[in-house]
């Protein structure tokens, strides 16, 4: 059983290396060469720029990527990372540990200033993912108050030198909430609460089981007011909402994973309209099928007009259509699951294998970095 | 603490794009079937129904019979669940199964709680053959029936007399219910349940397994898990970083002592299923099954030598290394399965491919 003292403190003398100049963290973290040149190829950004977590040679990182998989900035993480809080505006980001996560880590985009560990505060961790809210005063992350067995959003002050410091929660009205969005009021949340309880002593085990249920909850990001909350119906209580997207029309999309037995084959995605039950889309039967109970990652195109979800323990990405919910077709990719949107009708995934592909309903896929064996992105992929 | 290294899921398997180097037999799902699975429900089934017949008859003689007969049955049922419980895909997690035969871990003592509501209320209703179905899984499995044998009130411990009747009957109900849930698990793996054809006889028409690579990948997924389960839930939790810091009482049926025969049962139980697989390896390859097995048979050793009562055994600085030993050994059990065994036929677990993310 390792120290966690030790791993802290790898963790922040890591974390000081990171604001400094590419080249200088590689050597002081010995990257091997085939990352080392994709580090000093800092200055050739091109287009949109893109984050995502990784676990590259053994070590766990945060990266900035421009959209061939260029590396513009690598942040390192005691352990491996989940998803991020998106300030595009002034140039930061945070990244959440995975679940169950005892870590954030906020950074800037460009490097300029060292970044900052954030730590979940006692009987709390986090879930994996975040918002930041447009006035960048704030900062809202889902978490576990796990003694207390139900979902919080810790808030953090994300104010210039407010430190980040954790200034309040608000429930989410359900149990093990994962990701949020902010919608398009720019004062609304929405969050999955997956319904799934656990416990950090016993990992991601589900304890609850036979009565666990998922829900959609609307809150008001000033004060934590839950304005609307929906949930699927009784039979599909094991039906565990995870991941969500919002479409040019406001509304918002999930995926889910289905925690009953493999016979059950429910449809995993949805689409909910605020004053209205959730639809759920099933697909092809044989695509349903081949996504075996669970979809990682949701993302819309730049257009909010195709939804993408992936499916990495089915090897593909489904499209779908926005307005009317059908599928538009599939991708083909080993272990895929991060998918970000690139061009209208057009998305980047990344794969458990290293993979980085262009894809889309369209046109078939166009291969960016092929797989490589040191390297796994992590689930979710993200535009700035 | 040990928080942050720890993660427990279903590992969702995936079929590798590179062919197998071992073999399973063509008819994998028939020989685990036929050589583990079917004979471990049916033990089980038979057990719990041991055990009904044998709380009624004690609670029919107010406690006048020897008490060692329940013992001894509810030992039988619980060693017959650890060969069981790590087959946690198709029937056992069907309609809550697992979780009507055994709701544990139970972070925030629901089961102490409701039992006691229960026996409290001493609703004749709630006892009625079959009627425990309907409640909560809290009340209906192996952790309510241990709390009333051997903590409150304790039958066990003090004969049942005129003070304990309902306790009694609640106890006989819930192996009945337990003998109900392990009848159904045994209808469902026989040839002619659904799931017992289709794990035999996987075929492109069907809805569940269509390849014999997915039937493999259900096995190790199984093994997998289990070894996971096995360390990570029941064994890390207890131990704690050092023999100060242990807790007995956060064991799986740390009240009936049961905690550490059942462990080696469970690990006995993986082997044989293993064994049952009859994987075969070319040359080269066999230190794959060698080692697993060997490591498997390591720490059921270890864990046979064990005879003093939990507490006692992780207070003393030597009897908690050898269960932290026992914990070393499943690692390395598990990290052969995912490492060596899986990928040697053709299944591979993705990155992304553990759920609750």
């Amino acid at each position: 059983m390792r120290s966690m003292e030790i791993d802290r403190r790898r963790f922040l003398a890591l974390t000081a290396l990171a604001g400094l100049s590419p080249a200088v963290l590689r050597a002081a973290t010995g990257l091997p060469e085939d990352m080392a040149s994709r580090t000093d190829r800092l200055t050739a950004a091109e287009g949109p720029l893109y984050v995502a977590a990784r676990k590259a040679h053994g070590r766990y990182e945060a990266v900035v990527l421009d959209m061939q998989g260029r590396d513009q900035l690598v942040v390192p993480m005691p352990a491996r990372g989940h998803s991020f809080a998106l300030d595009p505006a002034r140039g930061r980001a945070v990244v959440f540990g995975r679940q169950p996560g005892f870590f954030a880590v906020a950074f800037r985009i460009d490097g300029s200033r060292p970044p900052v560990a954030l730590k979940a505060v006692s009987e709390r961790h986090f879930f994996g993912h975040g918002v930041y809210l447009p006035d960048g005063k704030r900062m809202v992350a889902t978490e576990n108050a796990y003694e207390a067995g139900k979902g919080v959003l810790g808030i953090y002050d994300a104010s210039e030198g407010g430190d980040y410091r954790r200034i309040g929660e608000f429930e989410t009205g359900g149990i093990g909430p994962h990701e949020v969005v902010l919608l398009p009021d720019g004062k609304t949340l929405c969050v999955a609460n997956g319904g799934i309880l656990t416990h950090p002593d016993y990992g991601k085990l589900e304890l609850n089981l036979d009565t666990m249920r998922a829900s959609l909850a609307y809150i008001d990001a000033n004060d934590g007011r839950l304005i609307e909350r929906v949930e699927l119906t009784q039979d599909l209580h094991r039906l565990s909402i995870r991941h969500l997207a919002l479409a040019a029309d406001g509304a918002v999309w999930f995926g889910c994973q289905h925690m009953g037995p493999a016979s059950e084959r429910p449809a995993l995605v949805g689409r909910h309209r605020r004053g209205h039950e959730p639809e759920l889309f099933a697909g092809p039967e044989d695509v349903l099928r081949d996504c075996r109970n669970y979809i990682g990652s949701v993302a819309a195109d730049p257009a909010g007009g195709v939804i993408a979800t992936s499916s990495p323990v089915g090897n593909q990405v489904l499209y779908w259509d926005a307005a009317s919910g059908r599928m538009l077709g599939t991708t083909r990719l080993s272990d895929g699951c991060g998918v970000a949107p690139l061009a209208p009708g057009r998305f980047l995934v990344n794969s458990g294998m290293g993979a980085l592909v262009q894809a889309g309903p369209a046109a078939s896929a166009q291969s960016i970095l092929t797989p490589s064996s040191g390297l796994s992105w992590d689930n979710h992929f993200r535009r700035l | 603490m040990l928080k942050t290294k720890q993660w427990i899921s279903a590992a969702v398997m995936v079929i590798a794009p590179w062919p197998a180097l071992a073999q399973a037999p063509s008819d994998l799902g028939k020989h685990l079937a036929d050589g583990y699975a079917r004979p471990a429900v049916a033990k089980l089934a038979e057990q719990a129904d041991h055990l009904q017949q044998a709380l009624k008859t004690w609670c029919d003689s107010s406690g006048q019979a020897d008490v060692k007969g329940v013992q001894q049955a509810f030992a039988g049922t619980m060693q017959a669940w650890a060969g069981v419980e790590f087959l946690r895909f198709g029937p056992l997690v069907q309609g809550n199964r697992y979780e009507k035969l055994a709701f544990w871990p139970d972070t925030r003592g629901v089961m102490q709680r409701q039992v006691r509501a229960l026996l409290a209320a001493a609703d004749p209703a709630a006892v009625a053959p079959g009627a425990l179905a309907s409640r909560s899984v809290a009340m209906q499995g192996l952790p309510a029936l241990e709390y009333v044998l051997y903590d409150t009130p304790g039958l066990v411990k003090s004969a049942p007399g005129k003070d304990t009747p309902y306790a009694c009957s609640y106890a006989v109900a819930v192996a009945g219910n337990v003998a109900a849930v392990s009848d159904e698990l045994q209808q469902a793996w026989s040839p002619e349940g659904e799931f017992g054809r289709q794990f035999t006889a996987p075929a492109a028409g069907n809805d569940l397994y269509r390849t014999q690579q997915e039937v493999a990948a259900e096995a190790i997924k199984a093994l997998s898990t289990g070894l996971q389960f096995a360390r990570d839930v029941k064994l890390l939790p207890v131990l704690g970083d050092s023999a100060q810091a242990a807790r007995a009482q956060r064991a799986a049926f740390w009240r009936s002592g049961s905690t550490v025969p059942m462990l080696a049962a469970n690990i006995k139980g993986m082997r044989a299923f293993y064994d049952a697989g009859a994987y075969r390896y070319p040359k080269g390859e066999e230190w794959i099954g060698a080692s697993l097995t060997g490591e498997l048979d390591r720490a059921a050793e270890v864990l046979d030598t064990v005879d003093e009562p939990l507490q006692q055994l992780l207070a003393d600085g030597a009897g908690w290394q050898r269960l932290a030993l026992v914990g070393l050994i499943l690692k390395n059990a598990k990290d052969i399965v995912d490492q060596n065994f899986a990928p040697a036929l053709g299944v591979t677990i993705g990155f992304n491919a553990l759920d609750g993310d």
